[in-house]
């Protein structure tokens, strides 16, 4: 196993869609397995996917399990070809980003996802979860289509108030 | 030498006071590093952090500032800041909270609940207040803060102090760490 470099914002990765995965070989196991190590490297990061290390394919891993607060949790999750199917609600929370340093903002995301995908075998597996977990998953997905939070930044909670 | 300032602008709001204003430091190369600018009913403010890639050019702010001022009738002030104070700025280590305050409106909230956090050693980095259905019979007042919480602070005193204070000014705080994501 090894730590892979994460790449930074403005880094061209960041911003192209990842391709569809067709070989379930080990060789994505392996990948998977790297990225895992790159993301518990960082203390309290709950999520990484695969274009943040340069590769370009729709995989990425989620885990929110070790934050006390999030009341769904479904452990170390790796998704592979992610589709989400229903969102439903819409609340505002923090985020950040590791390719994106020393930078949080303000991100409305849907409450509620139910998302389709396959393991890292190949095999189908379905996730309905809500809140934090909902955000990590919505965060993750964006990556493969070259999206990054700061797209979806809106300004502080001023914003809700009529001027 | 590189050199530093900040820079605020308050006046009546119209459509072109940050261009006019950006368009001034542009045209001195001059670098806006940060910047905070918002509309309060019918005033607009501004902030900026300002870089300068020579001190000498910070000479000709004062006469374009004096310009925009007759010209977008804002009120400036303008201060060099040592480059040092941005490096070596020692911070406390905190966690960012959110405290929310919904009540009906009466003089000394704010005051009060700022004393309070003075006095618990957490810091603002924002503050947003309004009042709301005026014109009604009861206006509401609510007001959302951003804090700094020392890593080394008691939540739970901090938590047991508001409510006993929200007891008394008869108003509803929300206490609350801000969950960040990161992945």
């Amino acid at each position: 196993m090894a730590v892979l470099d994460v790449r930074i914002y403005p880094d061209p990765v960041l911003r192209s869609i990842c391709a569809t995965v067709t070989e379930f070989d080990n060789r994505l196991r392996t990948f998977a397995q790297n990225l895992e190590e790159t993301m518990y490297s960082f203390p309290g990061c709950v999520g990484i996917a695969a274009p943040q290390t340069g590769e370009l394919i729709r995989l990425f891993l989620v885990d929110v399990s070790r934050r006390k607060k999030a009341k769904f949790n479904h452990g170390l999750m790796a998704l592979v070809n992610p589709v989400i199917l229903e969102k439903e609600g819409e609340s505002v929370s923090r985020e950040g980003c590791l390719s994106v340093p020393e930078f949080t903002g303000n991100v409305s995301r849907a409450t509620r996802i139910f998302i389709e995908g396959q393991d890292l075998n190949g095999e189908p597996i379905a996730v309905q979860t809500e809140g934090f977990e909902a955000v990590a998953f919505q965060h993750e997905m964006d990556h493969l289509d070259g999206i990054i939070f700061l797209d979806r930044v809106r300004s502080s909670g001023t914003d809700i108030f009529r001027r | 030498m590189e050199a530093k300032a900040v820079l605020t602008a308050v006046g009546k709001d119209q459509t072109g006071i940050v261009a006019a204003v950006s368009g001034v430091l542009y045209e001195l190369g001059c670098n806006l590093e940060g910047s905070s600018m918002t509309l309060l009913q019918g005033e607009f403010a501004i902030i900026l952090i300002l870089s300068f890639p020579e001190r000498d050019v910070m000479k000709k702010m004062q006469g374009r500032i004096n310009k925009l001022e007759k010209e977008w009738g804002l009120l400036f002030s303008f201060r060099e800041v040592p480059v040092e104070d941005f490096e070596s700025t020692p911070k406390t280590e905190s966690n960012p909270y959110t405290l929310n305050v919904v009540g009906v409106d009466h003089s000394g909230i704010v005051h009060r609940i700022t004393v309070l956090l003075a006095d618990l050693k957490v810091n603002i980095t924002n503050v947003n207040t309004r009042l709301i259905g005026e014109g009604r019979q009861v206006p509401v007042y609510v007001m959302f803060l951003e804090l700094d919480v020392p890593v080394i602070a008691d939540e739970s005193e901090i938590q047991s102090e508001l409510r006993k204070l929200a007891d008394e000014l008869r108003v509803d705080i929300t206490f609350a760490p801000v969950d960040v994501f990161k992945g």
